[in-house]
């Protein structure tokens, strides 16, 4: 049996009682996952009745969550955090248009800390109510304890002359601590206020996700968790049926998780095993609770021995292009030395905007992929592609045909397009019917709608091919055509065919055909395919103008990300937290310095804290300072900056573990002194 | 002969594919319903309205920023063919009597009355235009890239130039091509431009009635410069997306305004002035090419005589003298030493180039102030109209072929091009986190 070549933690582990909550926890590397699978293996052999649930993923509870509402008939379609965000923006919306009757009454006043800049007011509000999701906190108890902690605080304020909680304020924010009692009543107004708004709209938001049955993964797990308590007998038959649960990652549960296993397995959590490592708890897009949920288990087994060393590499060079040449460079050499592309990762702490270490990459032909927190839709590529469906919805948004124009497929000059742009001479053709032009006395205004429709006409209508190059007027022409034929095929063919027949004939291939660019233009357009599929199957009735307006909104949106398996023949480059549960055999922990690995500490503009209560950061109002006393004090008293950089610091020896046989760790630029943010780089020499 | 527009027109009752019609209806309804602009346009552009697609197209985009779709129609605003304007009257009076269906009706009654207004004729379900088929999965086949055209020169700039057309050609030379010899783009602007602009209004009319503000009764320079801030910001109320915004920027720029006037009077007894000009024309004919700009305010010292030169800033500025100097040396700023020029030239004599922060409603008006020959010197503001001469002059030769992209990602953040602008440089990753 494959359990006597197990070591004697882990048989331990695997042979620990089922009846009682399990912890394995270790290092990546020690064992800890091979013992969860052995057990587990067991369990199925010693306990053939039973269904045991797996959560080998965070996600796997959402799925439960969703099979389990749907089971009772309740409606839910999954959603992600950027739809959620548009239906957080519809709870808002009353808000923002003044027509609260507390605010028209004057019982809120509207200027709390960020509402004068309303797009800002609403990621942030968003950001923290997601966090109070992940933390359990309902719309209620969120005030409750907000007006409380309040209460207590400017009750009996801190001192704020504490030579200590001064000397680790930045000299920037000293004036927030000269806060007279005046000011500090003041303060108290305003977070109150805040807390009432920020209150509603948390629950009205959650009234419309449950309304409309759009839900984020968080969301189906609080809706199937309040749908346990309403229904006891449903948690004793999922008990019954499924008698034990395995989770992995068991680090990155969050609160509601947590809450939603004990619903169904009592507070003992008698037969669930955990799996995890409790120094592998980074993420930081959602709360999550590791260490309570260790607590939890009656019996604890550490993992304390690695089975692996990989071989350690620094390098630092002098810019970000250095860096990513270095690290193109030796990707492509370990390619060379017969590694599979998909063994090897380039990891960042954020893969938002790593275009120049993709484009080192495929200028040495190395195909590459990149996971994580990259938007989709923002993708050059994509944006090529994205720009050819608005040239036939709307020939008017000059942007995305002037992007068109110029771009590899038609290849126009600059010459060109500044004349397409431009008045047709022959005043035979006007744009309006009636050109209003304004007195000659008149300052230019920002606005004129000859510009608005100028552009379009002249491609559409051919208005100045004549002063065209022949060859600019050919490509005009052959444009003009496709597009012809395009905005009539928009009309007969299914989607998917249209925007393949689009693409195929008026988007140029990057590269030549299977190299590493042509590769990597295919994954783009891929993804964008998929996720504007989804958006018609999900709204069957959606116009062209809908799936362009979903692409637009999504653009800018930083809540977008992209997740799957690695891709077979790609490079992996991943953040950290699209990294997690995989192992490469070699790795590049990239960007390894302050304010990129590790970001810089920037705390949200809304803290909470349980005993606190709401931590505005910005002061709104008549004030002098421009942030709140109580923030500068929490930051000092929560050790708030202390515990962002040891997460960070979790993250980055995470990232150093995904390897089997070698990691190189690159940085660029001179080191600092490490005093405000720390070096890891450099701690590793 | 009119051009012709793409797209065919469509008079007679057709066949149409049915969840195309059901969602028309469904919009019609809503416009029946609520009369909301925007269930109109989806409506136009829909292929059941019988306006041509293109047609359609540019009356949404005209309607979005002038007046309402129907009263756009109305009076023909677009040159177009006459079938294809025979369509849109056609729309525009069936729109109407969709408008004017009884509300009591059925639901069913109603979606009856609309395909009739239309002259659609309902058919029975099936796959619906935009859903999926059997189109392959996999690859996707791509265009064979083109060579691209062989580069002409751009013509030349024939109008007149600005400091800011050189701020932001210095800065991005491809974005001066955007904004300035294509103008194809309209360049909304944001909140913050918003309330700049209704700050030199306001204080545009304030100074108007106090030109010495030594000698004014403070209570009514605040009264008034109160008034000024409200009804500027009213006439500039479109500019903020939403009432909240700009009921709070309002309140912020009331809160500056008191502390403009606090500085303002202390900064009129230590030195007295004459606001001598408001929005001032400045022009200059720099080796034959013209440049044009405003300047917000001129102040004459009353004991040297010599002039000031003053901008208001609202948004991030160089906080002190040499700040701006350095802006100014690296040829990243000509606004001031533009100014400085034309004034001289039109024989005055310029003493202090002043930058005056509105942005910040928390810390007292503190200037930054330029005194020329000193902290910003001769030789600077030399070295800057050369430099305006050699730019304007590369523009004005019409011998640019290729307008390049900045290295600067930064320069992008706010650029209203991005999109058009498929060179612009990679971004940086997020440096903060949380």
């Amino acid at each position: 049996m494959i359990v006597l070549e197990l070591a004697p933690e882990q048989r331990r582990a695997v042979e620990a009682p089922f009846d009682a909550c399990v912890a394995i926890v270790g290092p990546s590397g020690s064992g800890k996952s091979t013992s969860l699978a052995q057990r587990l293996e067991r369990c199925r052999e010693s306990h053939p009745g039973a269904q045991p649930l797996l959560f080998l993923h965070n996600a796997a509870f959402a799925a439960f969550a969703f099979e389990l509402l749907r089971a009772r008939g309740r409606n839910a379609t999954l959603v992600d955090d950027v739809d959620a965000e548009l239906l957080f923006a519809r709870a808002c919306e009353s808000l923002f248009a003044m027509q609260w009757e507390t605010i028209a009454q004057q019982q809120l006043d509207p200027e709390v800390p960020g509402l004068r800049s309303p797009e800002r007011f609403l990621s942030s509000a968003f950001r923290l109510i997601r966090r109070l999701r992940d933390a359990a906190i309902a719309p209620q108890t969120f005030l409750a304890r907000s007006l409380q902690g309040a209460t207590e605080f400017y009750a009996n304020p801190p001192n704020f002359a504490d030579p200590r909680l001064l000397s680790a304020t930045k000299a920037l924010y000293h004036d927030s601590l000269d806060a007279s009692p005046q000011e500090l009543n003041r303060q108290y107004r305003r977070e109150i206020d805040l807390a009432k708004i920020l209150a509603k709209l948390y629950e009205t938001y959650v009234e419309l996700a449950e309304r409309d049955g759009r839900m984020t993964e968080r969301d189906a797990v609080i809706a199937a968790g309040a749908l346990l308590h309403a229904e006891p007998g449903l948690s004793s038959e999922l008990r019954a049926r499924h008698r034990f649960a395995f989770v992995d990652e068991a680090q990155d549960l969050s609160a509601i998780q947590l809450r939603f296993l004990s619903a169904i397995f009592g507070d003992a959590l008698a037969g669930v095993t955990f799996c995890g490592d409790p120094a592998a708890e980074f993420s930081a897009v959602r709360m999550t609770c590791g260490r309570e949920v260790f607590a939890r288990a009656a019996t604890t087994v550490e993992m304390r021995e690695r089975y692996r060393a990989p071989h350690r590499e620094l390098l630092r060079v002098r810019d970000e292009r250095d860096e990513a040449d270095a690290i193109a460079g030796r990707v492509a050499d370990w390619l060379e030395e017969g590694h599979r592309a998909e063994r090897i990762a380039v990891l960042f702490r954020s893969v938002a905007n790593v275009a120049a270490y993709e484009t080192a990459m495929l200028d040495r032909e190395v195909p590459a992929a990149i996971a994580g927190d990259v938007n989709v839709f923002a993708d050059r590529r994509a944006l090529d592609a994205l720009a050819l469906l608005w040239n036939v919805y709307d020939p008017f948004r000059h942007e995305w045909l002037l992007r068109t124009l110029a771009g590899p497929a038609f290849g126009l000059s600059d010459a060109s397009l500044a004349i397409l742009c431009g008045e047709p001479p022959d005043p035979q053709r006007p744009l309006f019917a009636l050109d209003e032009e304004p007195p000659p006395t008149a300052r230019s205004g920002r606005w004129s709608p000859k510009r608005d429709l100028r552009l379009g006409w002249n491609v559409i209508r051919g208005e100045r091919d004549a002063e065209l190059s022949d060859d600019g007027a050919q490509r005009v022409a052959r444009f003009r055509r496709l597009r012809e034929n395009w905005l009539e095929a928009s009309r007969h063919e299914p989607f998917d065919r249209f925007v393949r027949r689009v693409w195929r004939e008026g988007l140029a291939r990057e590269g030549e055909p299977q190299s590493a660019r042509a590769r990597g233009q295919q994954v783009a357009l891929g993804r964008l395919y998929d996720r504007l599929r989804a958006f018609c199957a999900a709204d069957p009735r959606a116009t062209l103008g809908d799936v362009l307006a979903h692409a637009e909104r999504r653009i800018d949106s930083d809540l977008e990300s992209w997740d799957a398996p690695p891709l077979s023949g790609f490079v992996q480059i991943r953040s950290i937290e699209a990294a997690r549960g995989h192992e490469f055999d070699r790795v590049v922990v990239a960007n390894a310095f302050p304010g990129a690995f590790p970001r810089y500490y920037s705390p949200d503009a809304f803290l909470f804290s349980p005993r606190l209560g709401m931590i505005p950061k910005e002061n709104a109002g008549d004030a002098r300072a421009s942030r709140t006393a109580k923030f500068s004090y929490y930051v000092f008293a929560s050790k708030a900056p202390q515990h962002y950089y040891a997460r960070e610091r979790r993250a980055f020896d995470y990232a150093v573990q995904r390897a089997r046989q070698r990691v190189l760790i690159t940085a660029h630029g001179t080191p600092t002194r490490g005093t405000s943010a720390p070096e890891f780089l450099e701690e590793l020499r | 002969m009119q051009g012709r527009l793409v797209g065919a027109v469509t008079p007679s009752p057709v066949l149409l594919e049915s969840a195309r019609v059901s969602a028309f209806v469904d919009d019609a309804l809503c416009w029946h319903r609520s009369g909301a602009e925007s269930s109109l346009l989806r409506l136009i552009r829909s292929s059941c309205s019988g306006v041509a697609h293109d047609a359609a197209a540019a009356y949404a985009t005209l309607s979005l920023r002038t007046e309402p779709l129907l009263d756009a129609i109305d009076r023909g605003r677009l040159a177009l063919a006459p079938d294809e304007r025979e369509s849109l009257i056609r729309f525009a009076i069936r729109a109407r009597r969709v408008r004017a269906i009884a509300h009591e009706l059925s639901e069913e009654s109603k979606r009856e009355s609309v395909l009739q207004i239309f002259e659609i004729a309902p058919m029975p379900a099936q796959t619906r235009a935009g859903g999926h088929d059997d189109a392959p999965d996999g690859e996707f086949e791509l265009a064979e890239p083109v060579p691209p055209e062989p580069a002409l020169p751009v013509a030349r700039w024939e109008k007149h130039f600005s400091a800011s057309a050189l701020n932001a050609y210095s800065e991005c030379p491809r974005r001066w091509f955007y904004k300035y010899a294509c103008a194809a783009v309209e360049d909304r602007g944001s909140a913050a431009s918003a309330y700049g602009s209704a700050f030199h209004l306001a204080l545009e009319d304030f100074h108007g009635e106090f030109p010495r503000p030594g000698e004014a009764d403070v209570p009514a320079m605040r009264r008034r410069l109160r008034e000024c801030v409200t009804w500027a910001f009213e006439r500039n109320r479109t500019g903020f997306a939403t009432a909240v915004e700009f009921e709070l920027q309002v309140r912020r720029a009331q809160r500056t305004a008191h502390r403009y006037v606090d500085w303002i009077v202390a900064a009129a007894k230590e030195a007295p002035f004459e606001v001598v000009g408001r929005e001032v024309a400045a022009e200059l004919d720099l080796e034959g090419r013209p440049f044009v700009g405003y300047i917000d305010r001129l102040d004459r010292d009353e004991r040297s005589g010599g002039t000031r030169v003053v901008d208001y800033k609202t948004g991030s500025i160089a906080t002190n003298a040499q700040e701006y100097g350095a802006e100014v040396r690296a040829y990243r700023d000509f606004q001031l030493p533009f100014y400085y020029w034309a004034r001289t030239a039109g024989g005055d004599r310029v003493t202090h180039l002043v930058l005056i922060p509105l942005r910040d409603a928390l810390l007292d008006v503190r200037p930054v102030v330029m005194h020329v020959g000193r902290s910003i010197t001769f030789e600077d503001l030399e070295r800057s109209r050369a430099k305006m001469i050699e730019l304007s002059g590369q523009l004005a030769a019409g011998q640019i072929e290729r307008f390049e992209t900045t290295a600067d990602p930064s320069a992008c953040t706010y650029c209203a091009y991005a999109i058009a602008c498929a060179q612009k440089p990679a971004a940086s990753g997020p440096r903060f986190g949380s």
